[in-house]
């Protein structure tokens, strides 16, 4: 009932979000920080304003031609020696994932929202895999048994202290340390991680990733990264699986280098450390120019292409929603973002995700709550590097889930009163 | 001109009558006499983007019968709105979301910084020695672009100093944004959709961008951001001074010439 959920999701919001000097103070610190490298990436390289202008022009014509996008990319990975498949649905997904894998492997896994779409990593450990988020913030989310509250900075929300408090306790329980970390000491924390992580890394049988953009003409995927994790889980691994959502599809590897050139310079980059490009698997052609597939990196690369509501998105006229980025601008921009985190939301965050998470998590209902947390003020809009209308969608959405009776009640309400007062004026 | 203000009822429902009483007293001081909208009316743009655009139509329908009665009864020559609201879904000069939609209120509407804009070389001010942060409602400014005209009122008070809500210089120039694009929001909707959480965003704005800028007023063109700020000033236990935009006009106006 909808009630039930207004109520569930308003508890949630206000109990671990509003009310938590945590969240702000974290909140705080990250959004005068990407403040900051904004301006010194678009004020180093201000083209990418301009090149914003034209993948906007790359996603309007991607998302009219995604069928024929999807079969190009396909054709092109089969061809370089991948294997692709399709999935329309998450389940479609999973059950791909299930025979791919099958049980008892060790995992490394890069960050990849599309993933925590279809909650891969969870359904992996119940086939019985040792499954780990490599991206150091999803690594403190999976620690702490929660999900990311920032489409980049997955613990955006756990400030330094608490963070020393998790991996102090699990790495000695790991036998990786033997004394707490000391709170300030953030290098610490991060090189504790990785002396955890690099041993899984040449361990693991299976590394899992996501893309920004996948070019059909190559069946290139780009994956943008930082840390260096992705680059590892795609390269040591003898299997690589990724999974990537139809929207990230775009004609060519043109479109998609100034792709992910908007995204990492509005997620305020100058130059990201990595830009990872993936056509196929590993391959060798030095004894006699024979080609012989899995020299140093994987010999199997499975692409899994996921819709999972996107092609209904496109349908029901929420096109604009399929054009974003992931850059997290406007989460950063959202004044109610920055009390919240990402509680605002279900599994997708912000007005956007409002939309993602109706079409691709966990439906309407559970959505418009979300949607009624957006004030509609437009400052996304305005920063968002492609201009994407998110209060209009929301204000659809809204529609949307009126008809199907998903209104909060402090709504319905008011609305009963106008309804009162047209009455009284027949 | 007698001049009917719109939004008293929305004004007392949410608990800042004080903004009608600030309406009441420059429209005196200008001269004119006023007669309230008590009804429950607001601007049939909103009801849409809350989910009800099949009433729509109905609703601005039923604003135009209202109107039509109230403005002959009481022969108004004008409607006047401290909300931004209205004033987008209706005005004709600025291609009201109604006025598309083909709709027509019997007499033109105004908001009170458009209006006195318009009125600008009457308006005889007194001195206010303080400066204040000038918020930029989302509607007024961000969407309608309406900024020039409430800065060329306050920049007419003398000794009145101001400063814009957000940090333009945190922004690319390249981008072009103005003050009024990247201006933070309080979040008065939220009071219509999930009130529990509006002083909570409201005293992070204030926090956030009022507080390290060292003014003891901030002043908004929005009647609901009026309202979030009041109740995150409160939240937040802060000492500064939140203010719609015609309170402080009030403070300064004496009258006409
Ligand atoms: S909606 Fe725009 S600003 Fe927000 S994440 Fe997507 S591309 Fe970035």
């Amino acid at each position: 009932m909808i009630d039930d959920v207004v109520q569930e999701y308003t508890k949630r919001i206000i109990e671990y979000g509003a009310k938590s000097e945590k969240v702000r103070i974290a909140l705080s610190r990250a959004i005068k920080a990407f403040e900051n490298n904004r301006r010194n990436a678009l004020g180093m390289f201000p083209q990418s304003i301009d090149t914003a202008k034209e993948v906007r022009k790359i996603k309007e014509y991607s998302i009219e031609h995604m069928d024929k996008l999807i079969k190009k990319a396909c054709e092109s990975i089969e061809r370089n020696h991948g294997h692709c498949y399709y999935a329309k649905t998450k389940e479609e997904a999973l059950q791909i994932f299930k025979e791919l894998v099958g049980t008892g492997k060790l995992i490394v896994k890069s960050k990849s929202l599309t993933s925590e779409e279809i909650h891969l990593r969870e359904f992996l450990e119940e086939l019985g895999n040792e499954v780990y988020e490599t991206d150091l913030g999803e690594f403190i989310v999976q620690l702490m048994g929660t999900r990311p509250t920032h489409i980049l900075a997955p613990a955006i929300n756990v400030p330094r202290e608490d963070v020393a408090k998790l991996l102090s306790k699990f790495m000695k329980e790991q036998g990786i340390i033997e004394e707490d970390l000391d709170e300030r000491d953030i290098e610490a924390m991060v090189a504790v991680v990785r002396k955890f992580l690099r041993d899984k890394f040449f361990k693991a049988d299976i590394g899992i990733n996501g893309a920004n953009a996948l070019a059909a003409d190559t069946g290139t995927m780009f994956i943008i990264e930082n840390e260096g994790n992705a680059r590892l889980s795609i390269g040591a691994p003898p299997v690589q699986i990724a999974i990537v959502g139809v929207e990230k599809i775009v004609p060519t590897i043109e479109d998609a280098f100034k792709v992910t050139e908007v995204t990492w310079r509005y997620a305020n980059y100058t130059v990201p450390a990595y830009v990872n490009l993936v056509s196929g698997p590993s391959k060798t052609g030095d004894i006699e120019k024979v080609i012989t597939y899995g020299a140093h990196g994987p010999k199997e690369l499975h692409v899994i292409l996921l819709d999972n509501g996107r092609t209904r998105m496109h349908e029901e006229g929420y096109n604009e929603a399929l054009y974003c980025l992931r850059c997290g601008t406007c989460l950063y921009e959202c004044p109610v973002y920055a009390v919240t985190a990402g509680f605002f939301g279900q599994q997708y965050m912000g007005g956007i995700g409002a939309i993602w998470d109706a079409f691709t998590t966990v439906g309407l209902e559970k959505a418009s709550p979300v949607a009624y947390t957006c004030v509609r003020c437009g400052k996304c809009k305005v920063m968002c590097p492609l201009n994407i209308d998110i209060p209009d969608m929301i204000a659809k959405l809204r529609n949307d889930a009126r008809k199907q009776g998903y209104i909060p009640k402090v709504v319905r309400d008011f609305a009963a009163e106008v309804e009162e007062f047209i009455k009284e004026q027949k | 001109m007698r001049i009917m203000l719109h939004g008293w009822d929305t004004s007392h429902r949410m608990g800042v009558p004080e903004i009608c009483d600030s309406m009441t007293s420059i429209v005196k001081k200008m001269g004119h006499e006023y007669v309230p909208n008590e009804s429950k009316v607001i601007c049939a743009e909103a009801i849409g983007f809350l989910g009800y655009d099949n009433l729509t139509d109905d609703f601005a329908k039923a604003t135009v019968k209202e109107m039509e009665e109230k403005v002959s009864k009481y022969d108004i020559d004008l409607i006047l709105t401290a909300y931004a609201a209205p004033y987008a879904a209706w005005s004709k000069e600025r291609e009201g979301f109604l006025v598309k939609r083909g709709y027509e209120l019997p007499v033109p509407i105004e908001h009170i910084a458009t209006f006195l804009y318009k009125n600008l070389d009457k308006l005889k001010f007194k001195e206010l020695d303080m400066t204040v942060l000038m918020h930029d409602g989302c509607t007024l400014g961000r969407k309608m672009r309406v900024a020039d005209e409430p800065r060329k009122v306050l920049e007419k008070i003398p000794k009145l100093k101001y400063v814009n809500f957000d940090h333009p210089e945190l922004y690319v120039k390249e981008r072009d944004l103005k003050p009024w694009d990247i201006s933070a929001c309080p979040g008065g909707w939220l009071d219509f959709t999930l009130p529990e959480l509006m002083p909570y965003v409201a005293s992070n704005v204030i926090r956030e961008y009022a507080l390290p800028r060292e003014v003891d007023t901030i002043v908004t063109t929005c009647g609901n951001g009026y309202h979030a700020f009041k109740a995150g000033v409160k939240h937040g236990g802060f000492d500064i001074k939140a203010m719609a935009y015609p309170m402080l006009i009030d403070m300064a106006l004496e009258g006409v010439q």
